[in-house]
């Protein structure tokens, strides 16, 4: 409808008000005075039927912590009942109210904001490892009047994703560059951790899209004859004899070895015959031996007798008995007894030892 | 040059550690076994029974010298062809 306004109208708003009045006045004489030289039609009010104004509620309250890779977050709304003494209106007929979450990395949400879709639930776990972040609400009824921005005044940090906490079978993807194998050192194994450059190099981990770089090890005084997972926890390297299914976040597993003698790290024992009247009757251990993990075979060979046989004992890697078993007959006085074997997993003399990487890590498997 | 930078005893690992560095930071770590996990449910540590006879500063010399003659060894491809080392 056209705006019309007189000036008895206008006596009417200044109320008194003399300089008001003058001052609408003049505003209504000059826009007559322009009407009547444009021709133009009076303004309309574009007003004419003004929706309802819906204020926001009462602010909600912000809770949001981070564990195992994901913020837990957590709304309260305001309380159908009035507090008492609060100033603030509250949600007096309880109705839904619409919460916008938005996060930042910095304090004061200039970059980086997500803001998170639009909903009338209370709770939202939202997963995401290894950041920081700042977290701030704004609530309505409408979707349209909002309240003003409420910040968490900290930032928080979700945490690293564990393996507990992650789905069964999630493929890690971790590679290991490290070589794991033994090497015989007397009366126990040596184990070494190394990289590609050899011996004594460092080697590379790699994790997802992050990397480090591992010293190298050795790790002394290892049995023969053990299997082992070497895992590197942060500071030093363990050895275990088996890996539990799940183990702590920071351990990085290197490598599975198998320690078996060889040639170096073996040493047959040396067994004399006692014979009496053509039949060997006892046997007397002249060496132990090393690094025996099986009991070597004896073969009892003459250049006259046969039929004798024996049976070797080994305890802590050496022959602490031999057990006669057929006397034989027709020995001369210095039968010779050979042993032959001793060691599980490899033949006396072969390859020293083995090492392999896992190259793929399985949480939770 | 690989030197003994710290050692301490792992009682939850039953290993004494033995950090070696040399003067660039490369490390390398001897391990020397001087318990094993008796338990498989619980993980305790027990002494093994060699003990007596291990020797750490014997064994840190064998292996600081193999260390350190690879080292010289590189060091030296590195001086007759004029590479620097990093």
């Amino acid at each position: 409808m056209a705006l019309k306004v007189n000036l008895a109208q206008i006596n009417g708003a200044a109320r008194g008000n003399s300089d008001l009045r003058e001052t609408l006045t003049g505003i209504h004489l000059a826009l007559q005075s322009l009407y009547a030289q444009t021709g133009a039609a009076p303004l309309n009010k574009i007003d004419a039927a003004p929706a309802a104004f819906t204020a926001p509620p009462a602010p909600s309250q912000l809770a949001v912590t981070g564990a195992n890779g994901s913020f837990s977050v957590s709304i309260t709304t305001p309380q159908k009942a009035p507090a008492a003494g609060a100033a603030a209106p509250r949600n007096a007929t309880n109705a839904p109210i619409y919460q916008e979450i938005s996060s930042s990395p910095v304090a004061n949400f200039t970059s980086g904001v997500t803001t998170y879709p639009v909903s009338t639930n209370t709770t939202f776990i939202l997963p995401n490892p290894g950041v920081t972040l700042y977290w701030r609400l704004r609530s309505s009824y409408n979707q349209q009047n909002w309240t003003s921005y409420r910040a968490l005044p900290g930032a928080v940090s979700s945490g690293l994703l564990s393996s507990a906490a992650a789905a069964s079978n999630i493929s890690l993807n971790q590679s290991n560059y490290a070589t794991v194998d033994s090497v015989a050192a007397g009366a126990t194994a040596t184990v070494r951790v190394y990289g590609s450059g050899g011996v004594g190099t460092s080697w590379t981990s790699i994790l997802g899209n992050g990397s480090k770089v591992i010293a190298s090890g050795t790790i002394l005084n290892v049995p023969y004859a053990s299997n082992g997972f070497v895992v590197w926890d942060g500071q030093a390297y363990q050895l275990k004899p088996q890996l539990a299914q799940t183990f702590p976040d920071n351990w990085v597993p290197v490598g599975k070895v198998s320690v078996i003698a060889n040639a170096s790290g073996l040493v047959l024992p040396v067994i004399d015959a006692v014979v009496t009247g053509g039949a060997i009757v006892a046997y007397q251990i002249i060496n132990a031996g090393n690094g025996l993990t099986t009991a070597p075979a004896l073969t009892i060979t003459d250049s006259s007798g046969s039929g004798a046989t024996a049976t070797a004992v080994v305890s802590a890697g050496s022959v602490t008995q031999v057990t006669p078993g057929s006397a034989g007959s027709g020995y001369s006085t210095s039968p010779t007894v050979t042993a032959s074997g001793g060691v599980s997993g490899g033949a006396a003399g072969g390859g020293g030892a083995t090492g392999n990487n896992g190259g793929r890590l399985y949480a939770n498997v | 040059m690989y030197s003994v930078h710290q050692q301490y005893l792992d009682m939850a690992a039953g290993f004494h550690v033995i950090e070696l560095r040399d003067e660039k930071g490369n490390r390398h770590l001897v391990q020397l076994a001087v318990g094993h996990d008796a338990c498989p449910a619980c993980g305790a540590v027990h002494p093994k029974d060699n003990l007596e006879s291990l020797d750490p500063v014997a064994a840190v010399s064998q292996i600081s010298q193999a260390l350190n003659t690879s080292q010289q060894q590189m060091h030296a491809y590195a001086a007759k062809h004029g590479l620097a080392v990093k």
